[in-house]
């Protein structure tokens, strides 16, 4: 009966989502729009929640809970064995999206109603998209009545792991969170009266969700790295790219929007990037769960599947860029920008974030087009982006060091110089310094982003003079935290160490100027595994300064093999080690790594992440505080 | 049964190495170089999307070690390329080569920018 | 953005376009198909030249130019592929049903456990080759296994199956072509 309630919910909170879809033609309704809100996002809980509990309580009469879980599996994992695969991380999808709309519902009450009623009308129009695609093709209650099977087929071993419980829902929370943006720019296209104050209400919910998104990546590159055993954390995958090219547009967004909020700028500008994030949003989802190209992540694949989100993925671009085609011929005339000021060097940033999503949207989408136009097959991968997406970043990064500096409106080269003085002066300082140490071993491009980073770095330091305000906090924060990860990708990309090597239990090995001895192995016994677990020590100058425990784990419900790295992390450099496979001899083949800085990366993402909900904070107050003085 | 189970798999992958050890050793640094440089960049064509550095997969392996004896033989790095493209098609290659088809792959990024800074431009007035 | 209507008609203009461009590749491309089977009626590309030993005997070494005079069945497989194991039943129909000879090559894999395969499940190959480095693999391309090959009597490939064959499939699209070859012969 449970799985038939889920169901229920869904099927209920769809009617909700069209009243809210038609109160937005029929304006007398639109007094209904804020209960049929609160409906339509109870109903979707509801359903989340019915879905939750039957993983928790083994119920393998639903076809999906059958196919993603197993008596054996840990209690953490039932639980996010829900999303761990296409029909509940769907419902998951529009779970966060209810919860967005709940978020905005009690956040901007006081707007003008026209903007309201539209918002809603258009936060049900997604719903009712995403619902009717769950109900359609990706029922997550299907039964599999009356053959029960006895036990599920279990999650997949891939995804047992505490990284998992986090990273989809981080990551949806950001790409969900970019409707509301959306939202607030279709509301401003359907109401042209309004359409000046749509970029301050819209701002917190854009700094929110691209913080959201933030962590979101990072933690999908964390986890890359510790769970797949090659110790890589980024590879450029179709399913990366779909979540860094709203990443990307989303910062051009949060630096636009900050412009719209305070003086009649932008204003179009910030509308487009708003309608491309969330749209972005949708291509990643569509690309992901469509077949439609080649990757480790993406869900099976079903082209009934495909063609649904490709319908509606149409009906959204076609309707928001038709009403953005409109928007402009209503538009006026737009004022000259001064180069030397901030808006002009926000605005060449923004330039340079576009056309790095296009180049990554590019290369995503290239096997793609050469399949199509000439049935031949082609791979895009990281030597690629490296070659392409890197230098055309590189003049974004230098901005990013000089831009903050800028006054508004007004400048002049020589008094940014002036204000820059103190602070280049110690970058020289700190440049002549690394250079010292590590000049002649660092490829060309490491150092232009070592460089680089310096810069942002100490830059974003120095603004920490001055008046102070929260607003200023959270951008010091994400510019710092971004020089940061710079630094970190710059310097373990250039300086790492790889080994693989073939070693017996009790050897001991030399990579870099460290000794790996591989101390013992011994019988693992886990809750649905078993395996073996080995036991590493690295020591240097004869004093031991690591222990590792890499394992190899045999899941016996799915009957896989999974490698299990360990690793030693540390703030300037990480050791990481991956048994492979076993020899006749009784040897084993070992992976072994040595990352400088690594950790620099993921520290940078989360401070990103930081500075942007800070600022998040700081404009939410601030709008709450505008309308209660008004 | 499982402890069995366990002992035939790790067995059965172990059966693999009778070839060469992992422990690929060079005459130089260069030529290392140029094999870890090389394996990054060719696709393992039995995996969804993974190089053949990163793969366990036998042809990938294959492909590792047919790389590491053509280096090792002195075989330059264009030519080894030469061979596996030969073999495989484009879809090899994580690197697109460079034709007409693969132009606006190559370029459209860069006139991308430029149509952006002449935009760019339009908006600004010379300071 | 620009103040010009040209400009804004062109700005107008060029976002229908690239709309309507990317759905038009998205649209096409949940329909692109990935024909399994491939056939090269004209000549047909030759079979790579290789020198492999047979399973049962490593002192015997088995050319291309043993296989050339007359058409051969070349079938690719390995006793760690599931699928491979799973269709080799079909294969035992196909050599009691059929007269044409089927060379079977293993890839990466191990004399023992090969060995223990055929006994058990059959053996409906002539000889078969151990490429045990994966050489023939990757001079024919090979993108996994099972893949099966059809030569015609001078050793060029006449037409080649990715994955897992059927005895419908089989007798629907490899026997006229094999009738054909071993008259052309």
């Amino acid at each position: 009966m449970i799985p038939e309630f889920g169901l229920f919910s869904l099927i209920l909170a769809l009617c909700f989502a069209f009243v809210l879809m038609t109160a937005g033609f029929y304006r007398p309704l639109a007094v209904l729009q804020r209960p049929a809100t609160f409906g339509m996002c109870a109903f979707v809980c509801l359903s989340f929640i019915l879905l939750v509990y039957g993983f928790m309580q083994d119920d393998f009469s639903v076809s999906y809970i059958a196919q993603n879980s197993n008596t054996q599996l840990p209690f953490m994992y039932k639980l996010c064995a829900v999303w761990g695969g296409h029909e509940g991380s769907l419902l998951l999808w529009v779970f966060i999206l209810s919860l967005w709309t709940l978020g905005v519902t009690f956040l901007s009450r006081s707007l003008p109603a026209n903007i309201m009623c539209s918002l809603y009308a258009v936060l049900g129009a997604i719903h009712a998209g995403f619902l009717l695609l769950l109900l359609h093709t990706s029922n997550p209650f299907l039964r599999l009545l009356p053959s029960m099977p006895t036990d599920g087929a279990d999650l997949n071993p891939l995804l047992q792991d505490p990284g998992f419980v986090m990273h989809p829902p981080f990551l949806y929370l950001g790409y969900v969170g970019f409707a509301i943006p959306f939202a607030f720019a279709m509301a401003a296209m359907f109401n042209p009266k309004e359409v000046f104050s749509w970029a301050k209400w819209a701002r917190p919910y854009a700094l929110l969700a691209f913080s959201f998104l933030t962590i979101g990546i990072s933690l999908g590159s964390w986890w890359a790295y510790y769970e797949l055993g090659w110790g890589g954390w980024w590879f450029w995958d179709p399913v990366e790219n779909a979540s860094f090219m709203p990443w990307l547009v989303g910062a051009a967004l949060v630096h636009a929007l900050r412009v719209s909020s305070l003086k009649p700028l932008f204003n179009s500008w910030s509308l487009l990037l708003a309608l491309c994030a969330f749209i972005l949003s949708l291509v990643g989802t569509f690309l992901v769960r469509s077949g439609v190209l080649a990757s480790v992540h993406a869900f099976a694949s079903d082209p009934a599947r495909g063609v649904f989100i490709l319908y509606f993925l149409a009906v959204v671009m076609i309707g928001s860029f038709g009403l953005y085609g409109i928007h402009l011929q209503r538009d006026q005339g737009v004022s000259r920008l001064r180069f030397v000021s901030k808006e002009s060097f926000i605005l060449l940033g923004n330039v340079i974030f576009v056309t790095a999503t296009a180049t990554v949207l590019l290369g995503t989408l290239y096997p793609l087009i050469m399949e199509v136009l000439t049935h031949d097959k082609i791979s895009v991968g990281p030597p690629y982006y490296a070659a392409v997406f890197v230098p055309i970043m590189l003049p974004l990064l230098l901005l990013m060091s000089f831009a903050p500096y800028t006054f508004w409106e007004q400048d002049s080269s020589k008094a940014l110089f002036q204000r820059l003085s103190k602070p280049l002066l110690l970058c020289a300082g700190i440049i002549a310094l690394v250079g010292y140490f590590t000049w002649l071993s660092l490829p060309a491009i490491s150092l232009v982003g070592v460089v680089l980073g310096i810069l942002i770095v100490i830059s974003s330091l120095f603004k920490l003079r001055g008046s102070f305000s929260f607003n200023k906090l959270g951008m010091i924060f994400a510019h710092f935290g971004l020089g940061l990860a710079v630094l970190g990708i710059s310097l373990t990309t250039a300086l790492e160490t790889e080994k693989e090597l073939q070693l017996a239990v009790g050897s001991t090995a030399t990579v870099a100027n460290y000794d790996v001895q591989f101390a013992a192995l011994s019988e693992l016994n886990g809750p649905n595994y078993i395996g073996k677990q080995g036991h590493f020590v690295i020591s240097k100058d004869k004093q031991p300064i690591a222990n590792l425990y890499p394992e190899k784990r045999f899941f016996t419900a799915r009957e896989t093999m999974m490698t299990e790295t360990a690793i030693d992390p540390g703030f300037l450099r990480d050791f990481y080690i991956a048994l492979g496979e076993r020899f006749i001899d009784g040897t084993w083949s070992v992976r072994i790594y040595i990352k400088p800085f690594v950790r620099w990366l993921w520290l940078g993402g989360i401070l990103v992440a930081l500075g942007a909900f800070i600022a998040a904070m700081t404009a939410l107050q601030s709008n709450h505080h505008r309308r209660n003085v008004v | 049964m499982q402890r069995w189970l366990l002992a035939f798999l790790l067995g059965a992958i172990g059966s693999f190495n009778v070839l060469a050890t992992e422990e690929l050793v060079f005459d130089s640094p260069h030529k290392a170089q140029t094999f870890q440089a090389l394996i990054k960049e060719f696709r393992c064509v039995t995996c969804p999307n993974q190089s053949i550095a990163d793969s366990q997969a036998p042809v990938a392996a294959a492909m590792r070690n047919d790389i590491y004896r053509r280096v090792q033989v002195g075989e330059s790095a264009e030519d080894i390329r030469g061979y596996l493209l030969s073999r495989y098609g484009e879809y090899v290659t994580y690197r697109p080569r460079l034709k007409p088809a693969t132009w606006f792959l190559w370029s459209g990024p860069f006139i991308l920018l430029g149509l952006g800074l002449l935009g760019f431009r339009s908006r600004v007035k010379a300071c | 953005m620009n103040t010009s209507k040209v400009g804004k008609s062109l700005w107008q203009a060029t976002i229908a376009i690239l709309v309507a461009v990317l759905l038009w590749f998205l649209w096409k491309g949940l329909f692109v198909q990935h024909p399994m089977t491939v056939v090269d009626s004209q000549q047909g590309q030759a079979f790579p030249s290789f020198t492999l030993s047979k399973v049962d005997d490593a002192n015997q070494k088995v050319t291309l130019k043993d296989l050339q005079g007359k058409p051969h069945i070349v079938h690719v497989f390995a006793s760690w592929c599931s699928v491979c194991v799973e269709e080799h039943p079909v294969w035992m129909t196909i050599s009691k049903k059929f007269p044409y000879p089927i060379v079977g090559v293993v890839y990466r894999d191990e004399v023992d456990p090969v060995k223990m395969m055929l006994d058990k499940k059959g053996n409906p190959f002539i000889y078969v080759l151990n490429d045990v480095e994966g050489k023939l693999g990757l001079d024919l391309g090979l993108m996994g296994v099972p893949v099966t090959y059809i030569l015609d009597a001078k050793g060029n490939v006449r037409m080649q199956q990715l994955g897992a064959l059927s005895l419908s499939e089989f007798e629907a699209e490899f026997v006229p072509l094999l009738v054909t070859l071993s008259k052309e012969a």
